[in-house]
């Protein structure tokens, strides 16, 4: 064959390829697509499951972001809730209702209502799993409550978009460790299945100050916060004259044993901001939701896992105990952990050491804790508060019988072939294994000052 | 077969020779394209949570059969393992192990396929049918068939080196995910188990047996061992790197489950907002592996099909094979089917290709030297009858200049 003609039939060819790949079947506009941001799921009625869905609505985002929208302007995204058989079934009526192709895709969080979640979940993770447009970096978490209420409500007065909020709000884990983000495949639905570790997801919840209005369309968005009609949202800055009360503070959150950081599910001392806040973790025995930990023991399963990037906590200052404003300050920066563990037949024994990096202390009292001479008293002081926490988030999960932590990770190590293992049971056995912690603390760095701030004598005798 | 006997592969196409390099490639990349399907998860259901030490074991243990191979074939320059085949042991054996590799090969190549095909259009493409995705990939594999040797070797090389840096890379990405204590217990399902799938296991390294193809075409004989040896012990790496990898991310049990892992631990993967969609760099290498693979499947088979009857003609095997290739992969109903039919039928019955062959070849060339030698002959046996025609030193003539020639 000549080379010319050679070429005109590989263009030919080519050409015909050409048409038909860009004609393909898949061929979608954007514009036919509701891109999801955020699904829930909750028990329905008759046995049904609830889906509901938060799908952005783009030309809002921009109309709030480039031409001056925001506060009156539309919403950022709408909420639909259907009652179905299953989820895919709900998305097919979502599409003939909305007139858009629903598409998962970008779907970043995935919500369980607390009770859905608590009757078990190994259907619906499964299902997630298989989708095709789902992607196994999804977020999931549960939700205090009905997640349909949680997708309701605009969930931060900073970002223009619900997608926005859940990327950055899951980002403060890693500076705050008050919860732990948990994705779809490997932190959820993999760990269903694991006979060494249970599922942990972060735990969300509308803040205890919110109150609901009484008519609400589902639909939201800054553009109606500041409206009194249906739809209406939380007032992130609060009303002149308006404080908590006493009563308004749950005990375990105030009293000198508990603290701030100690509440669960949206449940801060605090007035005003955002209307709901990630905080604990909602705990899984296998796809069943058994109970939860606080923010401050989500600390603790973060230390034991080695997770704990930064966190800022608050302790009893040795010198004055009891004495709440006397707390001693300490930002922790890095955490690590070992587990021992000693198995003889059946009896577990784990010996669980973690280690606490410090890099900033507050002392409030005149004792000056950056003295070589006393710094050990500080270091103390935490470890004690911590180990107390750790101890405290071991029992709990110890009595749910779901082993969070891990420890069954190591206890497999000590096993030859995994037929061996299987049959120890490990989750059955975890309840009975006799754990003890020890910790340990080192501050490194004190902050960019020595000693703390130098009262005048005669105000000092005062907080001596 | 007659009057062409002392004829071999290079007399009769003819189109070119492959480099060390080349010929590792090639195996490599034919070995390892199937290996982001259902690979992994096959070896956890074996193997347990000792299933990535499944490819380096049975790899090792490969040098068994491999090695008959790799000592026979200098001996019959410009011969394929079939023509050797029929030199050492009758017309009658060589057609029947010619046949059994020619269904063995056209079974895995229909398979891995479909397998592919059926990936791509669930996961990417999900509404185009899959006749036409296979009818693309098939074409072009034919296309690059058709192209010869010296290209299929060419591109091997490019997509190795893609492959090797796309697989080291996804896998460093997930590192930080990676928890040790998912390898234990370091003996998955217990000893007597284990060395049941790393014998089981060799069948993975199956695609190896092109060797007994592409070694006529090797440019310097003696280099034959040192690019098997290359070809093979980088295979493993990279299989045992990705069932580590994929057993890292889904820790045993839950990989038993997970049809695509390696995919979707790409997908996992989450460095930051906009870092976070690696697999549409993953799929185009991973289409690139599968569609040379289709295109070295329908190479092989068109030797094999000319070595079976005689053909002189190159390209017609191309063509054949190419459609028994297209029609093959819609043979099963589904992709489940497919998965089934591959690891446990074509699989697992390759082991009775892989060792009766290449023993039956060994000992009777051991026989035919010891007999030489007995007679009188002062020859080292590298010299067979037959064994001169088409070869001239390491083999650097081009053995008649084109195809057909």
């Amino acid at each position: 064959m000549k080379p010319i003609k050679k070429t005109s039939l590989l263009l030919v060819i080519l050409l015909a390829f050409s048409a038909s790949s860009t004609g393909c079947w898949d061929r979608i506009e954007l514009e036919d697509i509701a891109w999801v941001q955020a699904m829930g799921f909750d028990a329905g009625i008759d046995g049904y499951l609830a889906t509901t869905v938060q799908i952005g609505i783009p030309h809002s985002l921009r109309s709030s972001t480039v031409a001056g929208g925001g506060p009156g302007g539309d919403p950022e995204y709408l909420t639909v809730t259907v009652h179905s058989k299953t989820a895919l079934e709900a998305l097919d009526l979502i599409c003939t209702n909305l007139g858009r192709r629903v598409s998962l895709e970008h779907a970043q969080l995935f919500l369980f209502g607390e009770d859905f979640a608590r009757s078990g979940l190994r259907s619906l993770a499964g299902a997630l799993d298989r989708y095709r447009e789902v992607r196994g970096s999804a977020l999931v978490a549960v939700a205090k409550g009905r997640a349909e209420d949680l997708l309701r409500i605009n969930t931060s007065p900073l970002e223009v978009s619900p997608s926005r909020f859940i990327q950055t709000v899951l980002q403060q884990h890693i500076y705050t460790g008050l919860f732990k983000a948990a994705t779809l495949a490997r932190d959820f639905v993999n760990l269903t299945e694991s006979s060494s570790v249970a599922p942990a997801v972060p735990l969300l919840g509308i803040s205890a100050d919110f109150e609901p209005p009484g008519n609400q369309s589902g639909t939201g968005g800054q553009g109606n916060q500041l409206e009194s009609n249906p739809g209406e949202q939380y007032p992130s800055t609060p009303q002149l004259g308006e404080r908590l009360e006493p009563g308004d503070v749950p005990p375990g959150l105030i009293n000198p044993e508990g603290g701030a950081t100690h509440g669960e599910g949206g449940v801060i001392p605090k007035t005003g901001g955002g209307p709901v806040s990630f905080l604990g973790l909602a705990v899984f025995r296998g796809d069943k939701m058994v109970g939860t930990l606080s923010a401050e023991e989500a600390r603790a399963v973060l230390a034991v896992h080695g997770d704990l990037e930064r966190a800022s906590f608050a302790v009893p200052d040795p010198e004055k105990p009891d004495e709440v404003k006397y707390s001693l300050g300490f930002t922790v920066q890095s955490a690590s952990s070992r587990v021992s563990v000693r198995r003889t037949g059946e009896d577990v024994e784990l010996d669980v050491k973690v280690n606490l990096e410090v890099s900033y202390v507050s002392p409030k009292t005149q004792t000056d804790y950056t003295d070589p001479r006393m710094v050990y008293v500080a270091e103390g002081a935490l470890a004690s508060y911590f180990k107390t926490v750790l101890d405290g988030a071991i029992q709990k999960t110890q009595d749910m019988g779901a082993d969070v932590f891990g420890f069954g990770r190591r206890v497999k190590m000590t096993f030859l072939t995994w037929p061996e293992f299987e049959a120890f049971e490990w989750p059955n056995r975890y309840k009975d294994a006799r754990i003890a912690t020890s910790v340990e603390v080192k501050v490194r760095r004190t902050g960019l000052v020595l000693g703390p701030l130098n009262v005048p004598r005669w105000e000092a005798e005062e907080t001596k | 077969m007659a009057g062409r006997k002392d004829s071999g592969v290079l007399q009769k196409f003819g189109h070119g020779h492959i480099d060390t390099l080349g010929l590792a490639s090639v195996l490599f990349v034919y070995v390892v394209a199937g290996a982001f399907l259902a690979f992994p998860t096959r070896l956890a259901k074996s193997a347990q949570t000792a299933a990535w030490t499944v490819p380096i074991f049975s790899g090792v243990l490969c040098a068994l059969w491999l090695a008959p191979l790799v000592y026979v074939h200098p001996r019959y320059p410009g011969k394929t393992i079939v023509e050797i085949t029929r030199d050492l042991a009758g017309k009658a054996v060589a057609a029947i192990f010619g046949v059994f590799f020619f269904v063995a090969n056209t079974g895995m190549v229909c398979s891995i396929a479909r397998q592919l095909c059926e990936t791509l259009t669930t996961v990417v493409v999900p509404l185009t049918p899959i006749t036409f995705t296979l009818t693309v990939v098939c074409a072009t594999g034919i296309y690059l068939a058709l192209k010869g040797t010296e290209i299929l070797s060419r591109l091997s090389i490019i997509i190795t080196v893609a492959t090797i840096l796309n697989v080291t890379l996804s896998s460093a990405l997930t590192y930080h995910a990676w928890h040790i204590d998912d390898i234990y217990p370091l003996l998955g399902p217990g000893l007597p188990d284990l060395a049941k799938s790393y014998f089981i296991g060799q069948t993975m390294y199956l695609e190896l047996m092109a060797l007994g193809i592409l070694a006529p075409y090797l440019r310097k004989r003696s280099s034959l061992g040192k690019a098997t040896l290359a070809g093979t012990v980088l295979s493993m790496v990279m299989l045992s790197l990705v069932t580590l990898t994929c057993l890292m991310m889904f820790p045993y049990p839950s990989l038993t489950r997970v049809h695509l892992p390696f995919l979707r631990t790409v997908r996992i993967i989450y460095l930051s907002r906009f870092l976070q969609r690696f697999d549409a760099v993953f799929v185009v290498l991973w289409l690139s592996a599968g569609t040379l693979f289709v295109a070295i499947g329908a190479w092989i088979n068109s030797h094999l099909i000319a070595s079976l009857t005689g053909l002189g003609a190159y390209r017609i095997g191309v063509l054949i094979s190419g459609v028994l290739i297209l029609a093959g992969a819609f043979l099963p109903s589904n992709i489940a089917e497919a998965i089934s039919v591959h690891s446990t039928v074509i699989r697992t019955y390759s082991l009775l290709l892989l060792y009766p062959w290449s023993y039956t070849l060994l000992v009777l060339q051991l026989m035919r030297e010891k007999k030489r030698k007995t007679v009188g002959g002062s020859g080292t046996g590298r010299e067979p009858h037959g064994a001169r025609a088409g070869a001239s030193g390491d083999a650097t003539t081009r053995g008649g200049g084109g195809e057909e020639a």
